[in-house]
C-alpha cells in the first residue's frame, strides 16, 4: 500500500540530454499511479535531442493539478549532473533535499574557460545556509558504469530518491514501473541499478 | 499491450499528446494527419502505432495546409478526422481552414493547434486563440491530459452537431505534461464515405452563396453554447462573491494557488473550456452577482477583452481585473509562482506572509548543440571555409537559415546563419536580398523536409525569374528536430504504408534548375570545392547544392557509427583546443592535467565522424585501436 500523502511530493529532476531524465520522470509517474496516487510530469526540453539541459517537474500525491512545481516548493532536487542539479536550486523548499550526482560534464562555455564550474564545497555551504537544506552527494555514474553502463545513472538515482523520508511510493511499485517502461534489454540492469541505488544511502 | 488500446475505465499514465490520440480513438476517427511540430508531434506518432490495427489512415502530410485539406475532405465525406499542427503551422493552414467554416463538415473534424508560450521551441509566442475569431470556428481549451482526451471526444460531438470543424487549442504545458488519464468507451463508427454535390455549400466562387453561407455560419455559432452545455463543456467550482475566470493550463495554477493560500472553495472559479464562441449565458449567470473577478490567462488578454465587453454590454457591476490590474505578463508562460503572487494581490493577502521569493540562481547555461557527428555541422563548416576561399569576407555573404536542427548553426562556434524566419523562407528572403541589388553572393540553407514543405514555390520563382542565389538543401533524409518523422523521400511510412519515394535531385532538375550538385558533407574538401565553385559563378541563375547524408542520430539508432571512433595521442597534442573551438562537437570535453587544460574525447558520445581529426593541426587525433585478445 502506498503511504498517505495529503500534500504533494515534488521533485525536480535535472540532467543533460541523453541521461534519461524524462524516462526517470515517467517511471516515477507511472509508479505513483500503480500505487493509487495521481501524478503530473512537466517536461522542459529544448530543441536538440542530446547534451542540452533537460529537466522535469514530477509531482506525486492524491490530487494534483499543476504540471509545474512552484518556486520554493520542491521537496527534492535530483541532479543527474552536478551543475544541472544546481540550476534549479530556487525551486528547493526550505529544509529540502538536494541529491546530486558527483558526475561533472562541463558546458562549452566552461570548457573554453569563458565561465567557471561552481566549486562543490561553496555550493554545499550555500545550500545548507541559505536553504537550510541537506545535500547528499552520490557517485551514481560510477556506480552505473560498474553495473554495466553509464546509461543506468537515472535508475541508480531513482533508487537513492526512494529512500528519502516522505517519498510516497513503495519501492515495489517503482520496480514494476521500471520493468514496464525500460527498453527491454535494459530491464534487469535497470532494476539492479535501482536496488544498488537504494543501498547507497541509509533510509532518511 | 498497447497502452492506447486499453479497455474503458483503465487508468493510464499518458503525455497530453497521447491523451489526445486516445481521445481520437475513443471518438472513432478514420483519418488523422498533420505536419510535425513541437509540441504537437506525438499525437500522430502515437496514432501511427495503432493505425493498422484500427484501420485508420494515419500519415504525416507534406505540410499543414495539405494535412488540413486531407482531414477536411475526409470530413466532407462524413468520416471523423483530425489535423494536427503547431502554431506556425496554423498560419500555413489558415487559408483552408478559414474557408472550411463556410463549407462546414459532415463527419466531425478536430484541428489541433499547439501554442508554445515560453516559448520553448517556437519562433513566436503567437496566441492562436485569435484564429477561432478570425475563422469563426468553435474552440476548446483543455487544461491537462485527462481533459485533453475528454474534450477531443466532446469536440467530435460538438463538431457534428454544429457541422463545423472544432479547434482544440493547447499549449506546451498540456501537450507535454504527463498525467493519469481514465479511459472512456471506444466508439466504433462504421460509416460509408458519401460526398454529395452541393455547389452553394462547397463552391466559394458564388458570391451569393458565400453571403448565405456566412449567415449560416453565424447561425450555427449562435447554437454553440447550448450544444456545448449539453456536452458538459465549461464549469464552475467553489463559491463566494469573488471570482476567477480562467482557461487551459492556467486553471491548474489557479486551483493550486488557492489551496496553498487556504482559499480553496472560497473563490468562484469560472473555468472556460469553450473559449470561442464565448459562452455568454454561462458567464452572465456566474458573473452577475460577483463583486470582482480576476482573469488568469497566458499570453494575450483574449478572454479578458471578451469578458470586459460582456460586462459592459450587460451593465454588470463586477470589477474586472485583467492584465493591467493584476500584472500578469503578456509574454512568456505562467507558472504557479506567478499565479500565486497575482492571486495574493487580488485577494489582498500579503506576499511576505506567503514567503514567496524571486528566483535567483544564475548557472552557466547549457544550450543544445548540434549532435556529435551531425552532417549539418560539416555542411556549414565547409560553406564558411568556401566563402573565405572564394575571396569573400564572412560578413559580406548572407547565409539564410530555415526551420530545423540546422538552425542551431547560429550558435558558436559556427555562427553561420543570419536569419531563421518561417518554413521555406530562407529561399524567398534570399531572392529578396538579390532583387534589392545586393551584389555579393547570397546563400539559402534549407532542410529536406522544410524544402518539401514550403521551399518548392520560392525555388520555382528563382528559376523562373533567373535569380542569382545559391540554395543548399541539407538532406538528412528525415524530419530530425521533432523526433525523426518520415519525409516524402521515404518508401515506407511509420504506419507501415508503402509509398512512392520522391527524389530531391530529380525534383530540383524537374523544376528547371540547371546547376545542381550532390555532395557528401563528410567529404569536407570536396564540399568546400563545390561551394566555392558555386560562389564564384556570376549571373548563373539559381545554383542548388544537395548536401546529402542521413541524420547521425538515425545512423546511431540503427546500431551503426559513422567511422572509427577517435582518440587523442597526447604525445602529439599541444592543448590548443582547436578541436573544441572549431567544431563545437559535444563529444569533446576538457580535463585538467598538471594544471593544464587538455581535450578529451568522451568515448560514449563519439560517433566517429572524424571532424576533430580533420581540424587538428598536429595530427594528434587518431583512430581508436580496438583491443584484440
Amino acid at each position: 500500500m502506498s503511504k498517505t500523502v495529503e500534500k504533494s511530493f515534488n521533485v525536480v529532476l535535472a540532467g543533460v540530454g541523453g541521461q534519461g531524465v524524462i524516462l526517470a520522470a515517467t517511471i516515477l509517474a507511472n509508479a505513483a499511479v500503480r500505487a493509487g496516487l495521481s501524478a503530473r510530469v512537466g517536461q522542459t526540453f529544448t530543441a536538440a535531442q542530446r547534451i542540452g539541459s533537460v529537466s522535469a517537474h514530477v509531482r506525486l500525491g492524491r490530487v494534483i493539478h499543476s504540471p509545474l512545481i512552484g518556486v520554493g516548493d520542491a521537496d527534492v532536487i535530483l541532479g543527474l549532473e552536478f551543475l544541472e542539479g544546481l540550476r534549479y536550486l530556487n525551486y528547493l523548499k526550505r529544509g529540502g533535499l538536494l541529491i546530486v550526482n558527483t558526475y561533472i560534464f562541463p558546458p562549452r562555455q566552461i570548457m573554453l574557460g569563458q565561465s567557471k564550474y561552481p566549486d562543490p564545497k561553496e555550493v554545499e555551504d550555500i545550500v545548507v545556509k541559505k536553504f537550510s537544506a541537506k545535500v547528499i552527494k552520490v557517485n551514481a555514474t560510477e556506480v552505473a558504469k560498474s553495473i554495466g553502463s553509464s546509461l543506468l545513472t537515472n535508475t541508480v538515482m531513482l533508487g537513492v530518491l526512494s529512500r528519502v523520508s516522505g517519498f510516497p511510493i513503495d519501492h515495489r511499485y517503482l520496480v514494476e514501473s521500471i520493468r514496464e517502461r525500460s527498453p527491454s534489454k535494459y530491464v534487469e540492469l535497470n532494476i539492479k541499478a535501482f536496488n544498488t541505488g537504494r543501498k547507497l544511502i541509509p533510509q532518511l | 499491450m498497447e497502452v492506447l488500446l486499453l479497455p474503458p475505465h483503465s487508468k493510464a499514465v499518458l503525455m497530453g499528446n497521447e491523451a489526445i490520440a486516445r481521445g481520437a480513438i475513443e471518438a472513432g476517427i478514420g483519418v488523422a494527419t498533420g505536419y510535425p511540430g513541437t509540441p504537437s508531434s506525438e499525437v500522430i506518432m502515437s496514432l501511427s502505432r495503432v493505425a493498422k490495427e484500427l484501420g485508420m489512415y494515419v500519415e504525416w502530410a507534406v505540410n499543414e495546409k495539405v494535412a488540413l485539406e486531407i482531414a477536411l475532405g475526409a470530413a466532407f465525406a462524413g468520416i471523423r478526422s483530425l489535423a494536427t499542427m503547431k502554431a506556425p503551422g496554423a498560419n500555413v493552414a489558415s487559408d483552408s481552414f478559414v474557408s472550411a467554416a463556410y463549407s462546414g463538415v459532415n463527419g466531425g473534424m478536430v484541428i489541433l493547434i499547439a501554442d508554445d508560450p515560453g516559448p520553448h521551441t517556437t519562433q513566436t509566442e503567437q496566441d492562436s486563440r485569435w484564429y477561432a475569431d478570425l475563422a469563426k470556428l468553435p474552440m476548446l481549451e483543455p487544461s491537462d491530459p485527462q481533459e485533453a482526451k475528454d474534450l477531443v471526444v466532446k469536440g467530435y460531438d460538438l463538431s457534428e452537431s454544429l457541422k463545423l470543424p472544432v479547434i482544440l487549442r493547447t499549449t506546451t504545458r498540456v501537450n507535454h505534461t504527463v498525467g493519469d488519464v481514465v479511459y472512456g468507451e471506444m466508439r466504433r463508427i462504421e460509416r460509408k464515405p458519401i460526398f454529395i454535390k452541393d455547389v452553394e455549400r462547397y463552391v466559394r466562387a458564388s458570391m451569393v452563396g458565400n453571403l448565405m453561407r456566412h449567415k449560416w455560419l453565424n447561425n450555427q455559432l449562435a447554437k454553440a453554447e447550448e450544444e456545448a452545455s449539453k456536452l458538459g463543456i465549461n464549469r464552475v467550482e467553489g463559491d463566494g462573491n469573488i471570482g476567477i475566470i480562467t482557461s487551459g493550463v492556467s486553471y491548474s495554477y489557479v486551483i493550486e494557488s488557492l489551496k496553498r493560500i487556504g482559499k480553496e472553495h472560497k473563490v468562484r472559479i469560472i473555468k472556460i473550456e469553450m473559449s470561442y464562441p464565448l459562452p455568454k449565458s454561462f458567464l452572465l449567470k456566474h458573473l452577475k452577482d460577483l463583486e470582482k473577478a480576476l482573469v488568469v490567462e497566458e499570453l494575450d488578454p483574449y478572454l479578458e477583452l471578451k469578458v470586459r465587453t460582456l460586462a459592459h454590454e450587460e451593465k454588470l457591476g463586477v470589477e474586472i481585473w485583467g492584465k493591467k490590474e493584476s500584472g500578469i505578463p503578456i509574454e512568456g508562460e505562467l507558472n504557479p509562482f506567478i499565479v500565486m503572487r497575482v492571486i495574493a494581490k487580488f485577494l489582498d493577502i500579503g506576499i511576505v506572509e506567503l514567503k514567496l521569493e524571486e528566483p535567483r540562481t544564475a548557472i552557466t547555461p547549457r544550450p543544445p548543440p548540434m549532435c556529435a557527428g551531425c552532417p549539418h555541422r560539416f555542411s556549414y563548416y565547409a560553406l564558411l571555409k568556401a566563402i573565405k576561399k572564394a575571396g569573400f569576407k564572412l560578413e559580406e555573404v548572407p547565409i539564410m537559415g530555415d526551420i530545423g536542427c540546422y538552425a542551431l548553426s547560429y550558435e558558436p562556434p559556427l555562427e553561420a546563419i543570419w536569419t531563421e524566419h518561417a518554413m521555406g523562407a530562407s529561399i524567398g528572403l534570399a531572392l529578396g536580398l538579390k532583387v534589392s541589388g545586393l551584389d555579393k553572393p547570397v546563400v539559402a540553407t534549407i532542410g529536406d523536409s522544410t524544402f518539401f514543405h514550403a521551399g518548392i514555390p520560392p525555388l520555382l520563382e528563382a528559376v523562373h525569374k533567373n535569380l542569382d542565389v545559391i540554395i543548399v538543401i541539407l538532406d538528412n533524409e528525415v524530419v530530425a528536430m521533432t523526433g525523426h518523422q518520415s519525409t516524402p523521400e521515404w518508401s515506407v511510412t511509420e504506419s507501415g504504408r508503402r509509398t512512392t519515394p520522391i527524389d530531391i535531385l530529380s525534383l530540383v532538375k524537374g523544376l528547371g534548375v540547371r546547376y545542381v550538385k550532390v555532395i557528401n558533407p563528410y567529404n569536407i574538401n570536396e564540399a568546400i570545392e563545390v561551394f566555392t565553385e558555386a560562389l564564384l559563378m556570376k549571373n548563373a541563375g539559381p545554383r542548388v547544392i544537395i548536401s546529402k547524408a542521413p541524420c547521425a542520430l538515425m545512423v546511431i539508432r540503427q546500431g551503426k557509427i559513422l567511422g572509427p571512433r577517435r582518440t587523442i595521442d597526447y604525445n602529439k597534442c599541444r592543448n590548443c583546443l582547436l578541436c573544441i573551438i572549431e567544431t563545437g562537437c559535444p563529444a569533446l570535453t576538457t580535463e585538467e592535467v598538471f594544471g593544464k587544460k587538455r581535450p578529451v574525447i568522451v568515448k560514449e558520445l563519439c560517433v566517429g565522424c572524424g571532424h576533430c581529426a580533420y581540424v587538428c593541426p598536429f595530427n594528434a587525433i587518431i583512430e581508436e585501436v580496438k583491443k584484440s585478445d
